[in-house]
Formats: structure tokens, sequence, C-alpha cells
């Protein structure tokens, strides 16, 4: 199997919707104004939050966050065929790893 | 000793909490509606929202319904092609058909 994290539009940067909790964890970033800006911020995401597995990058004009509704954070498994296996609730609320484990089960029974 | 119109102060109250409960379902409404605009719109309004709205409205099951996107299990996932954050390579998703099965973990630092 393979594992991506999306990098797509932030969430909660102070110039548009800054959460309060993020400030608690010192997380206070403006939202990136370019290309360059945002896969800078994306790099500097990956080191921050230990992501152990490749990361991509959105383009700018958000194309795959809309497909796929990703906005702010979403989980999805994509099976062989190219086909959604699973699609998790939206975030925050609905990031539920649980769902990927289960489905991945299902879908690689040989490994545990 | 002054008697209490009990009839007068049930309607009186009925009339309370009609008010109360249709201004509940308009503000409910104004939220789910808001949420239907997008990320950029529905952020930059939140911003002069308290944080009480999420517990006070039904926020959860609302954001469920904004949220579920258009496409669902069993369909074909979206294609697309997208760079490494260190531009060492650019991944397209099409590429894994007929291979193996991909998990793909949307979001943000912030």
């Amino acid at each position: 199997m393979a594992f991506y994290a999306v990098y797509i539009r932030e969430a909660h940067t102070t110039d548009v919707w800054q959460d309060p909790d993020n400030l608690d964890d010192h997380v206070i970033f403006a939202a990136p104004k370019t290309i360059e800006e945002r896969t800078e911020m994306g790099r500097l995401c990956v080191v921050k939050l230990g992501i152990k597995f490749p990361a991509l990058i959105d383009n700018f004009q958000n194309t795959t966050e809309r497909d796929y509704t990703g906005w702010p954070d979403r989980l999805y498994v994509i099976d062989r065929d190219g086909r959604i296996a699973y699609k998790a609730g939206p975030g925050p609320f609905g990031f539920k790893p649980k769902g990927v484990q289960d489905t991945l089960e299902k879908l690689l029974p040989d490994v545990k | 000793m002054a008697r209490i119109d009990v009839k007068a102060l049930a309607k009186r109250m009925a009339k309370f909490f009609s008010v109360v409960v249709i201004t509940y379902a308009l503000l409910s409404a104004a939220l789910f509606a808001l949420m239907l605009q997008g990320p950029d719109r529905f952020a930059a309004t939140m911003r002069y929202v308290p944080w009480p709205v999420f517990v006070v409205f039904p926020f959860k099951p609302l954001w469920k319904i904004a949220r579920k996107g258009t496409h669902s299990v069993g369909e074909m996932a979206p294609d697309f092609a997208l760079q490494t954050t260190d531009h060492s390579n650019t991944v397209q998703l099409s590429s894994f058909r007929g291979e193996k099965p991909v998990v793909l973990v949307f979001g943000s630092y912030t």
C-alpha cells in the first residue's frame, strides 16, 4: 500500500480564522499567498507534525481539495481498482484513522 | 392576594418558546448556508463567530451534511498529479491502479 499526505489550504491562519488552541501551541501563521509559500508551509507541516510518509502539495486552485472535499482534513482509502474504498467524514470530527485500518485489513487480508 | 392568570401565563410562555425555537432554527439554517459556501468564505466569516456557537448550535451534524462531498464509496477516485513537498517527484493517483491501495491524508498545519 502507499500512504500520501495531501497538504491543502490552511484551516486556521492568523489572517483568516485563528484557532485559540493554536495560539497556546504557538502555531501562528498567515495564509500562504503564493504556491511557493504554500510549498514552504507544506514542508514545515511535514517536519513539525513528524509526518513519515511522502507529502504532496495541492495546487493553488485547490483542485484536489475540492475534488475530495478534503478541507480542513479528511481520510480516504483508494483500492487497487482506483475506487474509493473508504471516505471518512469531514474533519476534524470525522478524522478517524480506525476506519482506514479496518478498510486496509479488508483490502489486504494478509497484512496485519 | 393576587390571582395568577394561568391561561395568560401559558400563552406568554408558548409565545416566548416559539420565538426561541424559530430564532434557533433560523440561525442554524444560516450556519448551514455558510458551511455550503466553501472553505474560504466559511473561515473568513467564522473568525467573527464566538466559539460557544459550536456548542449551542448543531455544528457537527450540519458540518457532516454540508461537507459530504460529491464522491461516494465505490466510485472512481478523482485522479490527480501532485508534486511532493521537496519537488523530487510528481505523483499521479491513477498510476497505482491495478497495483496497490492508496491512503490519502488531507490536512494542513494550522
